[in-house]
């Protein structure tokens, strides 16, 4: 009779991987340290490992931009139409070479290497792989459970020159000393509160909430934290592809390419994030009943008037139907503009969410139309054959005079066919 | 990937087709990282020597020397031609 043979999982991640992928199309900055910067060039939100000594996260680029002159680090806005292809690329090479895979984020995916033989050298295999064919560099944390695979990978992170990027846990040896030499907070699924809550119980270390009996903390806090200290201690609970529960509140927030005075604009505004945030809902099959509309003005600058408000709109029935919320939300603008102020965001928020088939104990409940629900397909339909925006309501612009800044953006060098890379051959 | 590549002996514009998989053999067309500047070359291995050869009898052959930084980024498989259409 053949034993099943232990799970094995690798947590494969990319290396800063926005500035990776800008470093890809761009050799002469192979040794030049640079940063991404958020949606409008705000802020900023990847940096190479060379960056990283000069820049924190989420600093402000307006705050940076001399320091960045001075050191010569470049920044780069944000290409996410560059960054979705690598990253289809990449994972498309990992589904190429393993049994099963679970696309985790744009640059993280789980693979499970169970019944393979020697899964170090396919660490190694994979690494080298996705390097070659594509310019990412890649960390690969290998181990019996999801959990313990995550702090393999952050330990090929962080020790880069000892370990080539590749950590394989399965052996009790090196389990062990990851464990006991890895802080709470590093561990997946445990926050900031949960480390607090924790420290009080005396345990400080991976290795502590490893061996903590898992019914206590099962008790005091939560099944989720119960299932990270199993797995930490090698039981596998969560399996490839555990399916994510619908979301219960779906947002669209952006902010402003420049400031906005009138409210036609910013109708115009909150009718294109509410056909974003309907395309979410229609995604994972839900139906909304409550719309909430927001805007503000800045809230650094102490010499802008600073003023937020927001309100909550009941509609007649739970609904996808993207006509119907983004009239909720357009006409709730009435209700909280002000004239005289300079805005720089609004935010569109689905509330009360159902899926289909919920019990309502409302006896007159009505439902949508059938005929709004065709047309919902339909239209998810054609925007997907099509591209996003080909179809839609009346008051969503094509190019906006809000839409974002976006002044330092590479060229998309994989998904257009104007923004090739050029290469001369003299 | 594709790049496009003004290669000599083909009309400016063409566009390459790059595959960063296959391994740089003698005679390949490639995309190479001379010190970090991208060009688009023929590579001929003779003996110890690298040489990176144009098509165009106008562009001299670049021999590769000692403080040369070279890399090949990626083979060019084939050219698109465009037609000005």
């Amino acid at each position: 009779m053949a034993i099943k043979p232990d799970p094995v999982f690798a947590l494969i991640d990319c290396n800063s991987f926005y500035a990776s992928c800008e470093r890809v199309f761009r050799p002469d900055l192979a040794k030049v340290p640079i940063v991404v910067l958020s949606n409008n060039d705000g802020c900023v939100i990847a940096r190479s490992y060379d960056a990283k000594p000069h820049v924190k996260m989420g600093e402000p680029y307006f705050q940076i931009k001399h320091r960045l002159e001075k050191l010569g680090i470049v920044a780069f806005s944000s290409n996410y139409a560059l960054y979705g292809d690598m990253s289809e690329r990449v994972m498309s090479l990992i589904e190429a070479m393993v049994p099963a895979v679970e696309v985790y984020s744009i640059d993280e995916s789980f693979a499970d290497l169970t019944g393979i033989a020697d899964v170090s050298a396919m660490g190694r295999k994979i690494r080298s792989r996705i390097f070659q064919c594509t310019g990412i560099p890649v960390g690969v944390g290998i181990a019996h459970t999801k959990t313990l695979a995550k702090l393999a990978n952050h330990t090929a992170k962080r020790l880069q020159a000892q370990t080539g990027g590749v950590v394989n846990l399965c052996g009790d040896f090196e389990g062990d000393w990851v464990l006991r030499n890895t802080a709470l907070s590093e561990v997946w699924g445990v926050g900031r509160k949960m480390t607090a809550h924790l420290e009080a119980m005396g345990i400080r270390t991976a290795m502590d909430l490893a061996k903590a009996d898992p019914w206590t903390l099962r008790k005091k806090f939560s099944i989720v934290i119960e299932k990270t200290a199993r797995e930490l201690a090698g039981t596998h609970c969560l399996e490839l592809d555990e399916p994510d529960p619908p979301k219960q509140e779906i947002c669209c927030s952006r902010m402003f390419g420049n400031r906005l005075t009138e409210l036609a604009p910013i109708k115009e505004a909150v009718a294109t994030y509410m056909m974003r945030a309907s395309e979410k809902l229609r995604a994972q099959k839900s139906y909304c009943k409550k719309v909430r509309v927001s805007i503000r003005t800045g809230m650094f600058n102490p010499d802008e008037a600073k003023y937020a408000k927001g309100v909550v709109v009941t509609l007649p029935y739970p609904t996808d139907d993207v006509r119907l919320l983004t009239r909720a939300a357009v006409d709730a603008l009435d209700h909280v503009f002000q004239p005289g102020f300079k805005y720089s965001k609004a935010e569109v928020l689905l509330l009360d969410l159902r899926q289909p088939g919920e019990f309502s104990d409302d006896l007159f409940a009505v439902n949508q139309p059938a005929e709004a629900s065709r047309v919902m397909a339909v239209l998810d339909e054609i925007n997907g054959r099509w591209g996003r925006g080909t179809l839609r309501a009346a008051s969503v612009p094509r190019n906006p005079d809000w839409g974002m800044r976006r002044e330092m953006m590479s060229q998309s060098y994989t998904t257009q066919m104007q923004q090739l890379w050029q290469v001369s051959c003299r | 990937m594709a790049t496009a590549c003004r290669e000599p002996g083909s009309i400016p514009g063409d566009v390459a087709v790059v595959d960063r998989s296959l391994e740089p053999v003698h005679g390949d067309a490639v995309v190479a990282l001379l010190n970090n500047d991208p060009i688009c070359k023929r590579l001929c291995l003779r003996e110890k020597n690298v040489i990176l050869q144009s098509e165009n009898s106008k562009y001299p052959d670049r021999h590769v020397l000692e403080g040369d930084d070279l890399s090949i980024w990626g083979v060019i498989t084939y050219t698109v031609r465009s037609h000005g259409n």
